[in-house]
C-alpha cells in the first residue's frame, strides 16, 4: 500500500499544528505520505452550495493529481475527506456526471477515472494499517490520568464512512485509550460544530458550541480531543465568544488527536504544535514527559515525508 | 397552450409582424419589473447562454401595450397580469408566486403514472430530483419528521426540512427557494443517516441553494455572501485562505462583530495560525479552465 497525501487548506495556517503533529507522528510510525503535488481546496461546504459540477471537478483535479503508484488516498481534514469519498462515490455511480467532469478536467489536461483509490482518513489508517497494539507499544508517556472527551464532529463519520458508526463510532476512543488516557463517555461526540455558523449567524454556531461544551465541562473533561480543523477552531477559538453569550464558564482546551498522541509517543511538543491553541493547554498536560530534554527528538527536514507548505515559507 | 420556444430575438420579430415594437432594453425592463416572466436559461453547444421564452409571451406584451394606451400603470397592469395568470393559466400562475416568475423546464412525468405531462407546480420538485444524485426518493418522503427532529439548526429555520419537503410536493416553489433553511443547514449529515426513505437531505438542500443561486433569491442570509467570497478566493488562489475570506467577508458584513473579529484575528495571528499572504498554486490556470468548463456545462443541464 502506497498512501498518497492530501493536507486541505486548513493545514497551511488555522490548524498548522494538525498538519505538524500529523507528519512528525506519521514519521514515528514509518507511515511514508507522498503529498499530492498542487493540490487545491476541496470547495469545503461552500463551492457545492453554488455550483454542484464546479465542486465535483474541484475533488476529481485532487484525485487526478494523485503520484502514480499510490493507491490510498489520505486526508486529515474531515471536510476534505467527506468531499473526496463523495465526489469519488458519485462519479463512480453516475457515468453521465463523470463524463462531464472529464470533460472539464481535459480542459486542464487532466483525467480521472473514479473509484480507483481508497480514499481514507488519517485516523482509519491508523487504526487499520498501523494498528492498536503498535501504536500502544510505542508509547513511553502514556496519558494516565488525562480525561479526553473525544469529538468527532459530523463529516468523519457521516453520512456513512464504511469503518465507523456514523451516530456511535469509537475509533478516536480506541486510540486514546492505546495512548492510556481515561476516555469520556461522550454522547455529543458526532454532534455539530457549526461549521461555517460562527461566521454567518454566529448565535445559531454558539448555541451548538455551548452543547458539546457543556457536555465535556459536566463529565469533568480536561480536554477535548478533535479529529477536524474546523472543530478544532470553532471549539476553541469561540470559547470565550460562547461564555459571553451564554454566562457560561468553559475553559477547555481543544487539541488534535495526532498532538496527543505524539505527546504520548514522547515527540517534541513544539514540534506537535503544543501551545498553538488558544485555550493554553499547557497546565493540563503538563504531566507529560514529553517536556523532559531527554525525549526531543530532532526534527530531520530531510526526512519528513511531507514538505513544508508555501504559506509557511512566506 | 402550445409550447413553442422563442428567442428574444424571435419574440421582437414576431412583434413587428404584428405591427409592434418593443427594445431589448424595454423587454429587459418588463422582465424585472415582473411583467413577463424570466424565460428558460439554456447553454448553448457553442457555449454562452440564451433565454427561452413560452410564445404566449406574445400576447401578454399585447396586453401590456393595449393596457398603457388606456393609461395604466407598470404596477397596476402586473397586478392584472397576475390576477389573469391565476384564473385562466394554472401553469403561469404556480410559476409566479410572489410576482415572481419562476422557470423550469416542463418535463414528462417520471413517477406515478406514465407519459403524462406533470401537473403545474411539480416543476421544482422535479428539477431538483433531476440535479440531486440519488434524489429520485425525495418522492417517497414519508413526512415522518426524522430530519426535522434530527437537524441541529432547525430552530433557525423559517421551516424545517419536513416541512420545506412537504411544500415541494405541494408545488410552493418560490416560498421553497426562498426559504432560509437550506443556507442555515449546516451539512452534519444526522438526517441523511437516519432518514428511513434514504433520502439524502443535506445534498438536496444544496441542490436548492444552487437553484436559489440560479434565480438570484441570494438575500435570505448572509450565507450566500460568505460562500460567494469563499468561492471567489478559491477560483482565484487555488486554496482556501482563512484571513482573505474573513476580512472581505466582514469588511461587508457583521459590521458591529468587526472588534471581536479583529482581535481574535490577531490572536491567531500570534498564534501562526493565519497567513496574511495567500499561495496560488502552481496549475491556478489549468484550475480556472476547468472551474469555468465545468460551470458550462453545468449550465446547460
Amino acid at each position: 500500500m502506497k498512501y498518497a497525501f492530501y493536507p486541505g487548506c486548513s493545514g497551511e495556517h488555522r490548524a498548522s499544528a494538525y498538519q505538524d503533529s500529523l507528519e512528525l507522528v506519521a514519521d514515528f510510525l514509518n507511515l511514508e505520505l507522498s503529498p499530492i503535488p498542487d493540490w487545491n481546496c476541496c470547495g469545503a461546504t461552500e463551492y457545492l452550495s453554488v455550483n454542484r459540477l464546479g465542486a465535483y471537478a474541484l475533488s476529481a483535479r485532487n484525485l487526478a493529481l494523485v503520484p502514480k503508484g499510490c493507491d490510498q488516498v489520505v486526508t486529515s481534514c474531515s471536510a476534505c475527506y467527506l468531499n473526496l469519498k463523495k465526489t469519488d462515490k458519485i462519479l463512480a455511480e453516475n457515468p453521465d456526471i463523470a463524463k462531464d467532469v472529464n470533460a472539464a478536467l481535459a480542459e486542464g489536461n487532466l483525467s480521472y477515472s473514479p473509484g480507483i483509490y481508497s480514499i481514507r482518513h488519517i485516523l482509519e489508517v491508523f487504526i487499520n494499517d498501523i494498528g492498536l497494539d503498535a501504536i500502544k507499544g510505542k508509547v513511553v508517556s502514556p496519558l494516565s490520568g488525562l480525561r479526553v472527551a473525544p469529538f468527532y464532529g459530523c463529516m468523519l463519520v457521516r453520512p456513512n464512512n464504511g469503518y465507523d458508526h456514523p451516530e456511535f463510532p469509537h475509533t478516536l476512543d480506541d486510540i486514546l485509550s492505546a495512548l492510556g488516557a481515561e476516555v469520556l463517555t461522550f454522547s455529543m461526540k458526532t454532534h455539530c460544530c457549526g461549521g461555517h455558523m460562527s461566521q454567518i449567524k454566529a448565535i445559531t454556531g454558539y448555541e451548538l458550541l455551548r452543547r458539546i461544551l457543556g457536555e465535556a465541562q459536566g463529565k469533568g473533561a480536561g480536554i477535548i480531543a478533535v479529529t477536524c480543523p474546523a472543530c478544532q477552531l470553532n471549539l476553541d477559538a469561540y470559547q470565550d465568544d460562547v461564555n459571553k453569550t451564554f454566562g457560561t464558564n468553559f475553559r477547555i482546551p481543544v487539541m488534535f488527536f495526532t498532538q496527543l498522541m505524539g505527546l504520548a509517543f514522547g515527540l517534541d511538543r513544539a514540534l506537535l504544535g503544543l501551545g498553538k491553541e488558544l485555550i493554553s493547554a499547557h497546565e493540563v498536560l503538563s504531566f507529560s514527559k514529553g517536556l523532559q530534554p531527554g525525549n526531543k527528538i530532532k526534527k530531520d527536514k530531510s526526512k519528513t515525508a511531507l514538505p513544508a507548505s508555501g504559506a509557511k515559507k512566506r | 397552450m402550445a409550447n413553442e420556444l422563442l428567442t428574444l430575438s424571435n419574440v421582437i420579430e414576431k412583434l413587428k409582424e404584428n405591427g409592434l415594437t418593443l427594445t431589448r432594453r424595454t423587454f429587459q425592463y418588463y422582465v424585472q419589473a415582473g411583467l413577463l416572466p424570466k424565460g428558460i436559461r439554456r447553454g448553448s453547444e457553442k457555449g454562452g447562454v440564451q433565454f427561452y421564452y413560452s410564445d404566449s409571451i406574445i400576447k401578454t406584451i399585447r396586453m401590456i401595450f393595449d393596457l398603457k394606451n388606456k393609461g395604466r400603470s407598470l404596477n397596476e397592469i402586473r397586478q392584472l397580469i397576475l390576477s389573469e395568470a391565476q384564473t385562466n393559466e394554472p401553469e403561469t400562475a404556480s410559476q409566479s408566486h410572489a410576482g415572481r416568475p419562476l422557470t423550469y423546464r416542463k418535463q414528462k412525468i417520471i413517477s406515478r403514472t406514465n407519459d403524462v405531462e406533470e401537473p403545474a407546480g411539480f416543476e421544482l420538485l422535479n428539477e431538483v430530483m433531476r440535479l440531486t444524485p440519488g434524489g429520485d426518493s425525495l418522492k417517497s418522503c414519508l413526512q415522518c419528521g426524522t430530519c426535522s427532529g434530527s437537524c441541529p439548526s432547525s430552530a433557525d429555520m423559517d421551516h424545517t426540512p419536513r416541512k420545506l419537503f412537504s411544500m415541494l410536493h405541494a408545488g410552493l416553489n418560490y416560498e421553497v427557494l426562498s426559504s432560509n433553511t437550506p443556507w442555515f443547514c449546516v451539512s452534519c449529515y444526522y438526517c441523511t443517516t437516519r432518514c428511513p426513505q434514504q433520502i439524502p437531505v443535506t445534498e438536496i438542500m444544496y441542490t436548492l441553494k444552487q437553484l436559489a443561486v440560479k434565480e438570484g433569491i441570494t438575500k435570505i442570509t448572509d450565507a450566500y455572501d460568505f460562500a460567494r467570497t469563499f468561492v471567489e478566493l478559491v477560483e482565484k488562489y487555488g486554496r482556501s485562505f482563512d484571513f482573505g475570506l474573513s476580512l472581505r467577508y466582514h469588511l461587508t458584513h457583521n459590521a458591529l462583530s468587526k472588534i471581536s473579529w479583529g482581535s481574535l484575528a490577531l490572536q491567531m495571528y500570534k498564534k501562526e495560525r493565519m497567513v496574511t499572504g495567500p499561495s496560488k498554486i502552481a496549475g491556478i490556470g489549468g484550475l480556472d479552465r476547468i472551474l469555468k468548463k465545468a460551470k458550462k456545462i453545468g449550465d446547460s443541464k
